[in-house]
């Protein structure tokens, strides 16, 4: 009984913390920028986040290690300083565009500066790691990330033609701006697989105690959760398609996209989008924060875990601390919020190789994970589209910043 | 021997040279984008005041929502004064002076969010609809 509980927990906060500042702000552009067309990138991405969701929990649940302690076991820590600052990096940067987009989200709901609001959500994300265990970080932001169920509500309130949305499922070359096009596929790709969701999960598994044998709740979480959760996404880019598209409003602010829910939710839509990005940045910015403390502890060796006293576990609450102070600094810098998350997630999936690909040597290495070794398929399909995505984010990312 | 080439290379490719040829984007090409984001920014302005004349967003969101569509008007406006080749094209111009134009009845719009003027702000979204020129 149990388990089942956990499974149906597990898939409806895997749908609430689906959206966080990079899922809504490409999810918009590309719906406002292509109509539906870039549907097939979330669908693609989502399927790439469940396999790899799941691969983690089982590493984790197998082996009784999260990813960034086996792939230190296996490989040596100097090999492991290069995956390890790569995700320092962009943990660092994802950090400061969530900090900024939950700024922005109480900017929505306020009519005051963002930057004003900088140094208060950073105060609060560090007061959430000092105060809360794993649960309450994992389920309460999942259950309150719900209110972002408003934008798949929106795309069926607004009945796009069922046709066009099953033919944007499969990939089709753009009539124009292919740079821009191929831009938001590899950000969307950033967004949907961030690699600090993998380490995160892999470490949840261990703080939960998952074992061996409860698999099946890894897998059923791992691929219903994270589908729904592609749904949500989904959700965002048909509202903008339907709504922003039409009267061409080119998404460089969130408060543009926020006017994507007004022509449903009439008064209730614009703080209904700032709950949505607010709930969802500050959800992700704990999660993020969290997992680049639990990286940095694993890799070292230290005392680590959110549900330990914080006395502890001195070192892992001061990696928590550091890097919490080094995004809110970024983002006070005054840095366009929606531009640093575009960068952020491209540059994500450059990075991506460094990370996934000795996450795949361990789920071939039956030391770790015995029997529950990796199909064919699923090392072909991961390292396939992981090096296809950063070759493509190489070619497009310096166009797309120079391009401005 | 070679006999075949499978489809990613040759896409990859494909990008590769439309990339490149994007990354020496031409006078016309900015143009085209520049009106085209000015032509965002004003389907923007317009859908934001209407929202507020009729009691769909707060006056708060209206006020800071405009006075950020002004800051990327900014912006794009000085992308295009920054270039003389595209001031000295007549289509360049022509969106110089729509661009400016517009910046000025965004002012107006936010002032009249400021005050409450719901008959001004009519006046002005009106205005923001009618002012598109001929690039």
């Amino acid at each position: 009984m149990s388990a089942i509980v956990d499974v149906v927990l597990g898939i409806v906060t895997s749908i609430g913390g689906f959206i966080e500042a990079g899922s809504i702000s490409t999810s918009a552009q590309a719906g406002a920028e292509f109509g539906f067309q870039l549907l097939w990138a979330i669908a693609i991405a989502t399927v790439m986040l469940a396999v790899m969701i799941e691969m983690s929990g089982r590493l984790a649940a197998v082996s009784r290690r999260t990813i960034d302690a086996a792939v230190r076991e296996r490989f040596g820590i100097s090999f492991q300083w290069v995956p390890l600052a790569a995700e320092l990096g962009i943990d660092t940067l994802l950090l400061s565009a969530e900090i900024g987009g939950a700024a922005i989200a109480v900017k929505l709901l306020t009519g005051i500066g963002f930057l004003w609001w900088v140094a208060p959500v950073g105060l609060l994300v560090w007061l959430i790691l000092m105060l809360f265990g794993f649960s309450v970080i994992e389920y309460g932001f999942g259950l309150l990330g719900l209110v972002t169920l408003s934008f798949v509500y929106a795309a069926y309130h607004l009945r796009p033609p069922t046709h066009d949305l099953v033919r944007s499922l499969a990939p089709s070359m753009p009539h124009h701006d292919l740079v821009r096009y191929a831009f938001l596929s590899v950000s969307i790709l950033g967004a949907t697989v961030s690699p600090y969701l993998l380490n995160f999960y892999s470490s949840g598994t261990i703080e939960e105690k998952l074992t061996e044998k409860e698999l099946w709740v890894n897998r059923t979480t791992a691929y219903l959760g994270i589908c729904f959760g592609g749904v949500v996404s989904m959700g965002v880019l048909v509202t903008s398609a339907m709504v922003l598209g039409p009267k061409q409003i080119i998404v460089d602010s969130y408060d543009q996209a926020a006017l994507m829910l007004v022509p449903v939710f009439h008064r209730w839509g614009i703080a209904l989008f700032a709950c949505s990005l607010g709930v969802g940045c500050l959800g992700a910015a704990v999660e993020i924060a969290i997992n680049a403390a639990y990286a940095f502890s694993q890799a070292l060796g230290w005392s680590w875990g959110a549900n330990k006293a914080r006395s502890d576990t001195a070192r892992f609450s001061a990696a928590f601390t550091l890097i919490t102070l080094a995004g809110t600094l970024i983002a006070l810098l005054g840095f366009d919020p929606l531009r640093l998350t575009m960068i952020s997630l491209a540059l994500t999936v450059v990075i991506m190789p460094v990370i996934v690909l000795p996450f795949l040597a361990l789920m071939n290495d039956d030391r770790y994970v015995k029997t529950h070794t990796n199909s064919a398929f699923g090392n072909a399909f991961l390292a396939g589209l992981t090096l296809l995505g950063a070759l493509l984010a190489i070619i497009v990312l310096p166009l797309e910043v120079l391009g401005g | 021997m070679r006999t075949r080439t499978s489809a990613t290379p040759r896409a990859l490719t494909a990008l590769l040279i439309t990339a490149a040829l994007g990354a020496c984007s031409s006078p016309e090409k900015q143009l085209e984008q520049s009106d085209k984001k000015i032509e965002g920014l004003r389907a923007t302005a317009q859908t934001i005041g209407q929202a507020w004349l009729k009691g769909e967003v707060s006056e708060r969101y209206a006020r800071a929502a405009l006075q950020q569509t002004l800051q990327l008007l900014d912006k794009e406006r000085a992308t295009l004064t920054a270039s003389p080749r595209l001031l000295l094209d007549p289509r360049g111009a022509s969106v110089s002076r729509d661009a400016e134009h517009l910046s000025r009845v965004l002012a107006a719009l936010i002032d009249d969010a400021h005050h409450g003027d719901d008959a001004s702000a009519r006046r002005h979204l009106a205005d923001v609809a009618g002012s598109r020129g001929s690039p």
